[in-house]
């Protein structure tokens, strides 16, 4: 199983020195990525901006970013992204959002219309992102668009979205479920409310999605003992506590197995949780790199060895952290 | 005076293609290199569905530079403001701002390639209006708390908020960027600075000048704006490498902006002029002979005319046809060196 950090809020300013300071600890710990979102507050398309600063601040972790897509032309965020990509060199995994019914309604869209353009959003960005020049026409867009007034350009016929991003076809990730073939495939990601039993379903392999990443968003709490634990939950504001992971070690290596059975394969944790202090954010993030993580990195590893790995670094793992030793 | 690095974009012709990331870690060097000289901002250039990439997503990229400086203002100059969505443009130039610790500096123009409306869907005549109504409804997204309710000619939004607000209150300081006297007409009339364009020379930019303060309110004049311009540059001690940056200049303006780009028209996109051919040709060599290529000492008399006319901020140019990072920091260097300090009073 990966693991990966997040999703962040790209306009809660006054957490950007933990985003920071997770980033960093996420890629030294071997994290796979990290997610940044504009949150249900805003429409802006901020993730691509705090997004490319983790990227100048990291080598390694991809740049996961979740614009709200369907709201503005789609060119906005083809173009961001390829920024974003070259500036991070080919790390980007772009994960866009449907608009909610209050993020359309701003622009003044019905849901339907909002969620009509997401998907025709989703059919121009890859081709955007293609080597090869493109035109779209479709039910909200053209483009070209050929408006009138703009005589000059009447005869051009197609667009080229330069500079193209560094990877050749971006990765996208989707928590929507696609209702309509794409231009490229996606990687299907379950929400952070979706109940265990329903993980199987939600990610099952679809016409155009890969099945061999089976993406699952989690809030998670670990903490050193149950009962701290149990104390941290009733801090928490916001979470689903039904799809909650939250205990010490050995439980939340446990409810992570169930998560795994249940067939999810690459954990997204949200581990800032609103709530908690800056200290018990990072305190949980340590223990989840630490001492959750390994135990399920080491797939390949023969069980016996596996388990004896475990045991052995587990204690000193704790008492480094009990000491609040820096890292 | 205050001097900085820009307007910075790609500038890499059809003769020296360059991977984009590459020039993009360029930028970072240049930014870098900038702070450590002591020049006071750099500024990126919008241009879209062009081969030499520009720079497409300003804000973005600003996201990255914030990440790499401490001390350096960031700007952007210029812009494109018809072509953007203002809400989505308010959260994102608050993020940035935030992200850099309040060093952003706003420049906003007009833009002139039909392209790159017509890709948006947007109507290149419209650009003045929707300029108008965007700059309305950003002061008002960065200054309310409260939700506002827009429907304009151009924009409708419901109840929007815009979070976070800018950290510099109410927003960074904002510049119009352009070469006509509307653009600083406009920027009098909201009572902000003034970047005019690199093509033009001391005596229409002197004319400019006279417009805009003219236009200028006294309360508008009170506060503390740039009143700058912006030049292609390049500084050398020998006349050889001199002679190489006017070339270099020359091919940028050569193929991109006069046999790649539409240009010539008025603010509401009509045509100017029969003899395209003809303007071209005058285009390119007004171009490079706007641009202030010399030695220390040729520079320095040359920027104390600007002095003198009342500007107090130059954006210097050093990057158009993908020069060799060493190059464009051997000349940034001997700037901040030799020139810099004839300015400091």
């Amino acid at each position: 199983m990966k693991f990966s950090l997040g999703p962040y809020l790209s306009g809660a300013t006054d957490l950007y020195p933990t985003l920071r300071q997770h980033a960093a600890l996420a890629e030294e710990e071997g994290f796979d990525s990290i997610w940044i979102e504009p949150g249900n507050q805003s429409c802006g398309a901020s993730p691509f901006v705090v997004g490319a600063w983790v990227a100048r601040q990291t080598k390694a972790l991809r740049i996961a970013v979740r614009p709200v897509v369907g709201l503005v032309h789609p060119l906005y965020a083809a173009e961001d992204a390829a920024a974003l990509d070259l500036i991070s060199n080919g790390r980007l995994l772009f994960a866009p959002l449907a608009p909610s019914p209050t993020q359309a309604a701003v622009y003044a869209l019905d849901p339907n219309q909002a969620r009509a353009a997401f998907w025709e959003s989703l059919e121009v960005l890859p081709r955007a992102w293609s080597p090869e020049p493109f035109q779209h026409s479709g039910e909200r867009w053209r483009i070209p668009a050929h408006v009138g007034g703009n005589r000059e350009v009447a005869a051009v016929a197609e667009v080229s979205v330069t500079p193209k991003p560094a990877q050749t076809i971006v990765p996208i990730w989707l928590e929507e479920i696609a209702d309509q073939s794409l231009p490229a495939p996606v990687v299907q990601v379950a929400g952070r409310s979706t109940p265990v039993e329903e993980i199987a379903e939600r990610l099952r392999p679809r016409d155009g999605c890969v099945p061999t990443v089976r993406a699952l968003l989690r809030d998670v709490v670990v903490a050193e003992t149950e009962q701290e634990a149990a104390n941290l939950s009733r801090l928490l504001e916001g979470s689903d506590r039904r799809c909650l992971i939250c205990g010490d070690v050995e439980q939340v290596v446990a409810q992570l197995q169930g998560l795994r059975d249940a067939g999810a394969n690459y954990l997204v944790c949200r581990i800032a949780l609103s709530g908690l202090s800056p200290e018990e954010s990072l305190n949980s993030l340590r223990l989840l790199a630490r001492a959750v993580a390994p135990r399920f990195r080491m797939a390949s590893f023969p069980g016996e060895i596996r388990v004896h790995t475990i045991e052995e670094t587990q204690s000193p793992v704790i008492g480094y952290l009990r000491e609040g030793a820096a890292i | 005076m205050k001097f900085s690095v820009g307007y910075w974009t790609m500038g890499q012709t059809r003769l020296r293609p360059r991977h984009h990331a590459l020039l993009y870690e360029e930028l970072v060097r240049d930014c870098v290199t900038a702070e450590d000289l002591g020049y006071d901002a750099i500024w990126l250039a919008e241009h879209h569905f062009w081969y030499d990439g520009h720079s497409n997503a300003l804000l973005t990229i600003l996201g990255a530079m914030a990440a790499e400086t401490d001390k350096l203002k960031i700007g952007t100059s210029m812009l494109l403001l018809p072509i953007h969505d203002p809400l989505r443009l308010a959260e994102n130039i608050a993020c940035v701002d935030h992200l850099s610790g309040g060093r952003l500096r706003l420049g906003f123009g007009l833009g002139y390639r039909e392209e790159e409306f017509d890709a948006y869907g947007i109507s290149m005549r419209q650009r003045a209006s929707r300029t108008d109504e965007t700059l309305e409804l950003l002061l008002k997204l960065w200054r309310s708390d409260e939700p506002i309710d827009h429907e304009g000619r151009h924009f409708t939004y419901r109840g929007p908020v815009c979070r976070p607000k800018p950290l510099q209150s109410p927003h960074p300081a904002i510049a119009m960027g352009g070469f006509v006297p509307a653009t600083v007409e406009r920027a009098a009339r909201f009572g902000f600075g003034i970047y005019l364009g690199p093509v033009m020379n001391g005596e229409q930019a002197a004319g400019l000048l006279d417009i805009y303060r003219a236009n200028l309110s006294d309360e508008h004049a009170q506060k503390p704006r740039d009143v700058g311009i912006l030049r292609d540059f390049w500084v050398a001690e020998t006349e050889a490498e001199l002679e190489e940056g006017r070339q270099r200049l020359r091919n940028y303006y050569g193929e991109t902006v006069a046999l790649g780009w539409r240009l010539f028209r008025d603010e509401a996109g009509t045509p100017i002029g029969p003899d395209r051919g003809r303007l071209l040709r005058a285009y390119v060599d007004a171009s490079v002979g706007a641009g202030i290529i010399g030695t220390p000492e040729q520079v320095t008399r040359e920027l104390k005319q600007f002095e003198q006319l009342g500007f107090d901020h130059i954006q210097l140019r050093f990057r158009f046809d993908s020069q060799p990072a060493e190059k464009i920091h051997k000349a940034m260097r001997l700037f901040a060196e030799e020139v810099m300090p004839a300015f400091q009073s």
